[in-house]
């Protein structure tokens, strides 16, 4: 294999990654910048080469965003750091709300938004708190429900349904009608439907489709510097892609369509998932944040089926199984090794 | 020849009348230093008024209302400088392929086709294989920033690392991982 060292880069390359990170980075290069790059890519085929090689790298970089492995390294060797310990200050002021947050569970509303007169123009704006769920029964025979901290607004028209997730989760179960599209806007995609039940979760940087029943299409616009090309994937039942802020779409994946709309039923279960992924999930549901406070346990896999409602548990669970202890403090929940793990 | 708004601003019908006269002023404001600065980037007279037209395209199709806001200008050249690396780009391959037709179009929808994507699916594999091997501090500095989105500056107040190095880590790393990325089998 061969093992570049840093001495080994040649001129071009190390020009070329000089001039995509600065182009990449959110300061302004002035005009003369901007005029010295164009000049020095017309030099030679090699550095528009390289520049490519340089996104390409770039932009598959942003899908390990979410893996585990990848988010893991970025904690490495972090001691636990002064801004965290200043995050707890400022959290434990919601510590009272929080809880009463909490007592909030399942609330079914049930909503005629349409007005008797369908074919005007109609926005709808739904919005969950955390913990909260709600189920939205649409005048046409659909129905949205929306899953914690969710945000979206719904604009009916004569010819089309569009429904735009700002935020969150929801499960989209549509009513068969081909003459009215029923289009679902998320991220830099769009998820089209005739009559079908899917999916879809607005992430920090990535949107997740996945399709239960019927069929639908996913379309992005992928802006990345060098163009705007739109790229298609048509789901089938038990299919999910994602698709990342940059409107990149990745492969698409076998899901277990009972997992996927578990949320539904306020029950959350993992399958060896390592633990900061566990939290990140739990934690969408609960404004008691919990928080893995020892690297040594960011990554211990756990398998786990709860309801949401009942962290606690959780907790006794994974004390019990995982050695993992977890105190209060703060207004977060605090997990780590318990001592008798080392004995 | 046609009007701003029928090439421009008609390719989004869903404008809004506000959005329409944002964009209008945009043009208003900054044609005259665009095509300057795409005389400056080389493109002849005659390919002038077309090539502007796009940048407008993208600007209205990326529709990102901060970075007009911010600075606008430096938006525009930005966009004409992306434009001008597609130029090259095609150019380029044009040399190498002379004999091969290349249509833009197709390379854009075959994109999720099951040979390019295992294609990038082996690049994916050997791009995690080089972030494992780069030391912890490249690879913490690397990851900080794209992930989170951290400058330099933030970095290295965050690990303590001086600004200097924490550039240095970073040009290393992704050289490292695009060259890598790169390799042919």
């Amino acid at each position: 294999m061969k093992n570049k060292t840093d001495k080994q880069f040649s001129d071009a390359e190390k020009q070329a990654v000089e001039w995509f990170l600065a182009l990449q980075s959110d300061t302004h290069l002035s005009e003369t910048q901007l005029i010295d790059y164009a000049n020095w890519l017309k030099e030679s085929p090699e550095h528009e080469d390289l520049i490519a090689r340089c996104e390409s790298s770039w932009n598959l970089m942003g899908l390990l965003e979410d893996d585990p492995e990848f988010s893991a390294y970025t904690h490495e060797h972090l001691p636990i750091s002064e801004s965290y310990l200043s995050s707890m200050t400022h959290w434990s002021r919601y510590a009272v709300a929080s809880l009463a947050v909490l007592l909030i569970s399942l609330s079914l509303i049930y909503f005629d938004f349409l007005p008797t007169d369908e074919l005007s123009d109609n926005v709808t704006y739904y919005q969950t708190v955390t913990g909260q769920q709600q189920i939205v029964n649409l005048k046409d025979g659909s129905v949205v429900t929306l899953n914690t901290a969710t945000e979206l607004h719904i604009d009916y028209s004569k010819n089309t349904r569009h429904v735009f997730l700002e935020r969150g989760e929801a499960l989209f179960e549509v009513a068969h009608n081909p003459e009215r599209l029923f289009t679902v806007y998320a991220g830099a995609g769009e998820v089209r439907a005739l009559g079908t039940k899917f999916n879809v979760r607005v992430r920090d940087k990535q949107v997740i489709v996945a399709l239960l029943e019927g069929k639908v299409e996913v379309e992005t616009e992928s802006h990345n510097k060098i163009n705007t090309d739109k790229v298609t994937q048509t789901l089938f039942p038990g299919e999910q892609t994602r698709f990342t802020s940059q409107g990149e779409i990745t492969r698409v994946e076998k899901i277990d369509p009972q997992l996927v709309t578990q949320w539904k039923n306020r029950n959350l279960s993992f399958t060896d998932m390592p633990l900061h992924e566990v939290v990140e999930e739990i934690n969408r549901y609960t404004t008691m944040k919990l928080v893995v406070a020892d690297p040594a346990i960011v990554n211990k896999r756990l398998s786990a089926y709860f309801y949401i409602d009942n962290v606690d548990s959780f907790l006794s669970a994974i004390e019990e199984l995982f050695d993992i202890k977890s105190t209060q403090q703060a207004g977060k929940i605090l997990l780590s090794q318990s001592e008798s793990h080392n004995q | 020849m046609k009007s701003v708004e029928e090439n421009v601003l008609n390719i989004d019908s869903q404008l809004t009348d506000e959005r329409r006269l944002f964009f209008r002023d945009l043009y208003d404001k900054h044609h005259v230093a665009l095509c300057r600065f795409l005389k400056k980037l080389g493109i002849a007279e005659d390919n002038m008024a077309d090539i502007a037209q796009d940048v407008y395209v993208r600007v209205v199709r990326q529709n990102d209302p901060d970075k007009l806001a911010d600075a606008p200008r430096s938006y525009l050249y930005m966009i004409a400088t992306n434009l001008y690396r597609d130029i090259i780009r095609r150019n380029n391959r044009n040399l190498v392929n002379q004999h091969v037709e290349f249509d833009d179009e197709k390379s854009a929808t075959t994109l999720t086709s099951p040979e390019i994507r295992s294609q990038s699916e082996e690049s994916l594999e050997r791009l995690k294989q080089a972030i494992r091997e780069l030391s912890p501090k490249k690879r913490k500095v690397l990851l900080l920033q794209r992930f989170h989105n951290l400058t330099c500056q933030e970095i290295s107040q965050d690990l303590g690392i001086p600004l200097r190095s924490v550039q240095r880590y970073l040009n290393e790393a992704l050289a490292f991982c695009q060259s890598r990325v790169g390799e042919m089998e």
